[in-house]
């Protein structure tokens, strides 16, 4: 091992930059969240529906998204957008980027939950006289959704774990705190082994907290 | 005025039909019901009878909108099936049941009770309750208000349908071989309730291969063969004069045992 000793102290002068690194990982995180989840709903609506542009919009929307990397989305975004006369906040453009990024496997999932609905509960809803919108709104969505719960779970435990991308266009979330640090401190090794143990936290809390809505809202079919 | 007039209907199903002579399947339409016409008044049990395939369902399925129908009209209670306005008002005149019944499993009995009443009639959620008791209560399911529909068996299930669709106060109820995927005795739970509703004088136009329901409980039956109604018959006339003269009714009631 050379001899190394590990030397977290020298690292408690930053303690208040990490925190604003967490802070503002959390705030990409819950942001991207939110869009990705009701984006991605649209967008398995819009692929289950009768509409072929729809359908068609869906698809290459998710194809896009799906086989090109986030970095270079991200970049897109935040040096694309100003030449379009664009401006954003590197932060809000962050939460987009994220959340598009994030609606192609959610609507996946979504769109798996919507057809696990068979025609019986379709017609169950008719036959009481609820229009299409109200057995959707009232009677697939909700059965979509706890059946699709888990698996976006796992979505956002990916998303969390892909946030740290957006230090690349110069946010200060939690990894690009641990680049400035590593820089001025010399300690990469003891930066980047609390950052492991950070991104496990937090996936830990997204997954525990998605356990306990879980066991409430869960369905058998 | 009947409730439900059915006046000469034809529906048919786009089906795929395999060309011998082109070697590939080709479109196809296959008639289920030819200019059929039949009246139901609101009152009592009508018993359809027919052998499988000749359009039972697909005639209750019309009548409740679910099918739209090729030619002719439907009227319900003065309203035409036709138009799309008054399906929610059909549906609420006519409840249904289904063989397969599929109560919502994202909700417990009570809430898949009063669903359909609070959002659709404007009921009040503690009207709904009240009532949802009182019809828990007629098909003996007081306790299970909480439960999933996992929690119940295929009679309960069929049990909370059938209370189901009494939340809309129906005029009438459509029942589709509501007990063919029971077994003997929750049949016999699900049979029980039914002769319950009729003796409160409930209208019901049922669909069943329960002779001994059709003996006991129906007034009026009907037996249809091929998508075309064969008989019309008090339930006395059917089971003495009908059964000794009509070949098909004959052999129908031979085929399944009665
Ligand atoms: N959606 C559909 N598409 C194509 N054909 C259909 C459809 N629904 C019903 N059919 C056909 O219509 C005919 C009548 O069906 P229906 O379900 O009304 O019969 P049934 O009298 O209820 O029979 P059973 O006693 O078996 O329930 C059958 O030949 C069936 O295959
Ligand atoms: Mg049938």
């Amino acid at each position: 091992m050379g001899g190394y000793t590990l030397n977290f102290r020298v690292l408690l002068q930053y303690s208040g930059l990490f925190l604003q690194g967490v802070v503002l990982t959390i705030k990409i995180c819950v942001g991207s969240m939110i869009i990705s989840f009701f984006l991605g709903m649209l967008l398995a609506v819009m692929r289950q529906s009768k509409s072929r542009v729809a359908r068609f919009v869906s698809t290459v929307w998710v194809e896009v998204l799906r086989n090109t990397p986030f970095l270079i989305q991200l970049f897109f975004f935040y040096y694309g957008l100003p030449q379009l006369g664009i401006y954003v906040d590197a932060l809000v453009v962050a939460i987009i980027a994220l959340g598009i990024n994030s609606s192609a496997p959610n609507c996946e999932v979504i769109r798996s939950g919507l057809m696990a609905v068979k025609t019986g509960y379709y017609e169950a809803s008719a036959a009481l006289g609820f229009s299409k919108f109200q057995t959707f709104t009232r009677v697939v969505l909700p059965i979509s959704l706890r059946l699709a719960f888990k698996p976006l779970t796992s979505n956002f435990v990916n998303l969390v774990l892909t946030s740290s991308v957006c230090y690349g266009i110069t946010l200060m979330e939690i990894m690009g705190v641990a680049k400035t640090v590593s820089a001025r401190s010399n300690r990469p090794f003891e930066i980047y082994l609390i950052l492991l143990v950070v991104y496990c936290i937090f996936t830990y809390l997204v997954s525990f907290v998605a356990k306990a809505i879980d066991r409430k809202i869960q369905i058998k079919l | 005025m009947a409730m439900i007039e059915v006046k000469s209907i034809t529906k048919s199903f786009p089906v795929k039909k395999y060309d011998q002579a082109a070697k590939k399947y080709v479109k196809d339409t296959l008639t289920v019901l030819r200019d059929f016409s039949v009246n139901f008044d609101q009152e009592g049990v009508t018993v359809l009878l027919g052998p499988s395939g000749t359009g039972k369902s697909t005639l209750l399925r019309c009548i409740n909108g679910l099918e739209t129908i090729d030619k002719g009209d439907i009227i319900v209670d003065g309203m035409s099936v036709r138009d799309k306005h008054q399906l929610r008002k059909i549906r609420e005149t006519c409840g249904m049941v289904f063989q397969q019944t599929v109560l919502f499993p994202h909700l417990d009995v009570m809430d898949n009770l009063t669903l359909a009443p609070c959002t659709l009639l404007g009921m009040s959620k503690k009207d709904a309750v009240e009532r949802a008791k009182q019809l828990l209560d007629k098909v003996g399911l007081l306790s299970k208000e909480k439960a999933r529909h996992n929690e119940l068996s295929g009679g309960e299930q069929q049990r909370i349908a059938i209370a189901r669709a009494l939340m809309m106060n129906p005029k009438a109820l459509l029942l589709d071989e509501i007990t063919s995927a029971l077994d003997p005795e929750m049949t016999s739970e699900v049979l029980a309730i039914l002769e319950n509703l009729a003796s409160e004088g409930v209208c019901m136009l049922a669909v069943t291969h329960e002779m001994a329901f059709a003996q006991h409980v129906a007034s009026r039956i009907l037996f249809m063969d091929k998508g075309s109604l064969v008989c019309d018959a008090s339930k006395d006339d059917f089971f003495t004069i009908y059964r000794k003269e009509n070949e098909r009714i004959a052999s129908f009631l031979k085929f399944i045992g009665e």
